[in-house]
């Protein structure tokens, strides 16, 4: 892990696996909400380098030897009132996991699980409260020869912002 | 003499105006959500060769209120709903990997895809309205 000798504790907190988290802010939301939950779960070693926003090019999903595969996609917002000067936004985020069987299905849903659980005050210093899990559902299709086990793990945030007056 | 008096129904009226307005939002992105999940699950159980059909799995939206699951390959309904075996010429099928170099083979075995990813989904949309539901009546108290 990369760090910074001069920047003292509080920034050290938000240096995850040699990359550094970035604050959300109104005009980059999307992309920042994604990277820093990217930057978060591809931390943790089993899940390093194997995350996609989509499948990846030349993925075989009847293949075995192709899983796992992590998916996340892009945070879907809903955007609040919450004073006369401050909105915020509702939203959520969905992370996938593809494996070929059963244990390591849960495994890894135990790790991201507990990666965001115990960053939850690095998101919050970068603007995104109130984070939580709000569901997790499990499916096991088969193909072919294999069982493919699925999860979805969607988790809820909220970000405050200042609204852009309008007259 | 007996003196009766009622307070908080400022809070009430209150409360029965954001309710309709917070029902009908809630619920509504529960249901896009559902769609979405359904979709997911149906892309997952389609039958791949050149992933055409996987592909052209989408939901749209038609109205504020109404959603649709549209599987625009032509081949998609009779996969879901079955057909009678036959030959076919490899000239039919473009990009095909698996079916390469043979002139003719015989499909005879249909895969539904959206009813499986349906019943999987329908399980859990009673609950999930429920969430919807506590949520909206959250918001209406005031507590976000």
């Amino acid at each position: 892990m990369y760090k910074i000798p001069s920047l003292g504790g509080f920034l050290e907190s938000i240096l995850v696996g040699g990359k550094l988290t970035v604050n959300v802010s109104k005009s980059t939301i999307v992309e920042n909400i994604f990277k820093n939950f990217y930057d978060l779960i591809n931390a943790s070693s089993s899940f390093t380098n194997k995350i996609y926003p989509a499948f990846p090019e030349g993925f075989n999903i009847d293949d075995k030897a192709d899983y796992p595969v992590f998916i996340l996609e892009s945070a879907r917002l809903n955007e609040e009132q919450f004073t006369f000067g401050k909105s915020y936004v509702d939203g959520t985020i969905v992370f996938d996991i593809y494996t070929s069987d059963a244990k390591t299905c849960d495994e890894y849903t135990s790790d991201a699980k507990d990666k965001i659980e115990t960053d939850k005050y690095t998101l919050a210093t970068l603007g995104l409260k109130m984070v939580f899990l709000d569901s997790n559902d499990k499916e096991v299709v088969q193909r072919g020869k294999i069982n493919v086990h699925h999860m979805t793990l969607r988790w809820r945030f909220r970000f405050y912002y200042d609204k852009t007056s309008a007259y | 003499m007996i003196s009766i008096q009622i307070n908080g129904i400022n809070e009430t009226t209150q409360f029965l105006r954001g309710l309709s307005r917070n029902m009908r939002k809630e619920i509504s992105q529960e249901f896009e959500q559902f769609m979405f999940d359904v979709r997911k699950s149906a892309k997952l159980r389609a039958p791949r060769d050149t992933g055409e059909l996987a592909q052209s799995i989408i939901v749209e939206k038609m109205s504020p209120q109404s959603w649709v699951l549209l599987v625009q390959s032509p081949y998609g309904v009779y996969q879901e709903q079955g057909f009678k075996p036959h030959w076919i010429h490899s000239s039919q099928i473009i990009q095909s990997q698996k079916l390469k170099g043979s002139n003719f083979f015989f499909v005879s075995k249909h895969t539904p895809f959206v009813q499986p990813a349906l019943e999987h989904n329908l399980s859990r949309l009673s609950q999930r309205m429920e969430n919807a539901t506590n949520k909206a009546i959250r918001k209406s108290r005031g507590k976000k």
